[in-house]
């Protein structure tokens, strides 16, 4: 497991956790969206 | 210590968007409890346009053949839509199938830009449409 994709808020890894942090921020209805991408998944 | 540093990054991301997400929840609640629609979080707090800000009322005008209107609203309303249709009827078509709900990394990156260009577009028009 790479330090890279570890899950470090619920379930994502650094870019899904920065890409959910933008859309509730700039998008709030799409911040489902790292949730079901797979490279923002974290191990 | 770049170790420690990362952790500390890593840690900070984790505090924001658990912070975050709560202060959503307070905001929405309040406007909720005035029986009122709440408006975006960071619209209001910063005067700014999000990058779907004006979307409805493009698509309003389109329908009604007001094209120039349409563009005016928010010219990336339309591109947002297609992707929002598309990336629900990959899901569904996974869900469909009993695949777990997972997309490729394409769709990270197609959102990325049609979310960048749309609020380029929109910090770059006119501002009686923000």
């Amino acid at each position: 497991m790479s330090d890279n994709n570890k899950a470090i808020f619920a379930g994502l890894n650094m870019t899904g956790t920065i890409a959910f942090v933008l859309l509730v921020v700039l998008c709030l209805p799409l911040c489902w969206l790292p949730f079901v991408i797979k490279s923002c998944k974290g191990d | 210590m770049q170790r420690r540093l990362g952790q500390l990054a890593i840690e900070g991301l984790r505090l924001s968007a658990c912070g975050l997400f709560a202060v959503w929840c307070l905001w929405n609640a309040l406007w909720l409890v005035e029986r009122q629609i709440p408006p975006a979080l960071f619209c209001a707090l910063t005067g700014l346009p999000c990058p779907t800000t004006g979307g409805t009322r493009s698509i309003a005008c389109l329908l009604r053949g007001e094209w120039a209107e349409s563009l005016r609203a928010n010219a990336l309303a339309i591109p947002i839509a297609l992707l929002l249709a598309l990336t629900l009827a990959c899901l569904a078509g996974r869900l469909l199938a009993g695949r777990p709900l997972r997309l490729g990394g394409r769709f990270l990156t197609a959102w990325g830009a049609v979310l960048a260009v749309a609020w380029i577009a929109k910090l770059l028009g006119d501002r009686q449409y923000w």
